[in-house]
């Protein structure tokens, strides 16, 4: 059975977040307790690097929202590297691009944080 | 979430669904792709595939999305009971149901909507998510991820039976391949341009060449060395037919072989020509059996043995033969008077001479034992005047 997964690991208060399995309820549940915890201790920058998760759902895009509203409030940011195209499509689509930010690489990512 | 947003990513996700299930050429990954799209674009929480065993009612899952393995190896899926007979019977042939409450209990699951692949009117395969995800929880699949998964189960139908296709395609193609690797048979062929477009292993050993310098290069540049082979091969394109040659000097390679050969015009199903055969057979091997033959029996006793191996009894037989001594008068003595090594020149001077006569009167060479020859006649191969060809051969003997 696959199951969701995350490390997380800090570069000078950024927050990246590798995820692993299908971003679902319980994954973005999983990703959100994490940001939550995180922005509670001042942290506001996030980043996640989706490589080894190749597809997510509209439940996971969802919470994915909501952690961006979140961050918003604490005048944070998130944004995500490594996407599979048919996740970077779905981001796209769902409108998930115009309030966070696609990133080829993790250079890219971390250069513009 | 915006609804217009969602409807676009549907027929997004199906377009792609479209686009890259044709891209793949091995069926499991093919069905593992389907499984995980349709997961993500339905809000599915797991899910599986289900591909029938050949020569069976049996379905087995062939890709798995979040959900234990061990629990669905368990469970059987026969094509006669259950959602699998009833997509497998339904008038409306993509249409989606429920399936049974007794296989959601088995896998802990509470909502479950199945699809089915199909292929030449035939249930072939499903495709069975469960549990489509809220945010605050799980609920039923409604009736626009049904129409939704019946569009994905058309274009997977489709994208199935194409790999299948494919799949058999190569499996008829390595079975072939393997017949052509396996015969003893050298077999080259050309294509209509006169190009060698395949060389099985025997050729390569056969004619001493090497399969990646000849494929793709013109037959005159690869059978330059060769002349009589290069006119064989014209004449076969140029006249249509078949041209075999028995004891053909091959010389291809950097060694010359005897093999039978066989040049054939290569015609397809039409009937048009499009390349030609070359098939050889090895023969050198017959070379080695008649030089060690030959210092024993005349070459026409062993081309008669070679033609029909019948005429070699191994187990022994009861045989009226007729047998001839000779023996050199007075050798003894002039032995004795003579250098060692001018008896060994004479000896070998005189049995080429004797033994010539034998072979020429079809006689055996038996043995040699000193200055003496013991021949027979009525073996290997019996012959109605054998005693009169002892005879003859006595006579020219000590002419």
């Amino acid at each position: 059975m696959s199951q969701f997964n995350v490390n997380i690991q800090i570069e000078n208060d950024l927050v990246i977040l590798i995820t692993e399995g299908y971003l679902n309820n319980e994954g973005g549940e999983m990703i959100s307790g994490i940001c939550y915890e995180h922005i509670s201790n001042g942290n506001t920058r996030f980043l996640l690097d989706m490589a080894q998760t190749k597809v997510v759902n509209s439940i996971g895009v969802s919470i994915l929202i909501e952690i961006i509203e979140k961050l918003q409030e604490v005048d944070g940011k998130l944004g995500y590297y490594n996407l599979a195209p048919i996740v970077d499509k779905t981001f796209k689509i769902m409108g998930l691009t115009k309030y966070s930010s696609v990133y080829a690489t993790k250079e890219e990512a971390l250069a513009d944080f | 979430m915006n609804n217009i947003a969602f409807k676009q990513l549907e027929l997004e996700t199906l377009l792609e669904i479209t686009n890259t299930l044709i891209e793949h050429e091995d069926v499991d990954d093919l069905l593992q792709d389907i499984l995980i799209r349709t997961c993500g674009i339905l809000d599915a929480s797991c899910g599986f595939v289900l591909i029938e065993e050949k020569n069976s009612d049996l379905f087995v899952p062939k890709a798995v999305f979040n959900l234990d393995e061990k629990v669905l190896s368990k469970i059987i899926f026969n094509k006669k009971r259950g959602f699998l007979n009833t997509l497998a019977t339904q008038t409306e042939k993509h249409a989606c149901i429920p399936i049974e409450t007794n296989l959601l209990e088995k896998l802990e699951k509470s909502f479950a909507i199945a699809a089915p692949i199909t292929g030449k009117n035939q249930l072939l395969g499903s495709i069975i998510i469960f549990d489509k995800e809220l945010r605050n929880g799980m609920s039923d699949f409604s009736v626009e991820d049904a129409a939704m998964l019946s569009a994905i189960s058309v274009q997977a139908s489709v994208a199935y039976n194409n790999t299948f296709l494919l799949d058999t395609l190569l499996e008829s193609k390595r079975f072939n391949d393997n017949i052509m690797e396996s015969i003893h048979t050298g077999v080259i062929t050309t294509n209509l341009f006169g190009e060698i477009d395949y060389v099985n292993k025997t050729a390569v050993k056969i004619a001493h060449i090497s399969a990646e310098e000849c494929m793709g290069n013109h037959y005159q540049i690869v059978f330059e060395k060769d002349p009589e082979l290069l006119i064989l091969l014209e004449k076969v394109e140029q006249e249509i037919r078949v041209y075999s040659e028995q004891n053909f000097l091959i010389k291809v390679g950097h060694e010359s072989v005897h093999v039978n050969l066989t040049i054939s015009p290569l015609i397809d199903d039409l009937g048009e020509q499009i390349g030609t055969v070359i098939a050889m057979e090895d023969i050198s091997y017959l070379d080695k059996i008649k030089s060690t033959f030959k210092k024993y029996v005349s070459k026409q006793i062993v081309d008669k043995i070679l033609e029909n191996e019948d005429l070699l009894n191994l187990g022994g037989q009861e045989l009226t033969l007729t047998t001839l001594f000779t023996d050199i008068r007075g050798f003894t003595n002039m032995s004795e008077r003579m250098d060692p090594i001018d008896v060994v020149k004479t000896l070998n001077e005189y049995f080429d001479l004797m033994i010539e006569v034998v072979f020429k009167y079809n006689g055996t060479l038996d043995k040699i034992i000193g200055d003496a020859l013991m021949v027979i006649y009525g073996a290997p191969i019996y012959g109605h005047d054998d005693t009169k060809r002892a005879l003859l051969t006595a006579i020219e003997m000590q002419k």
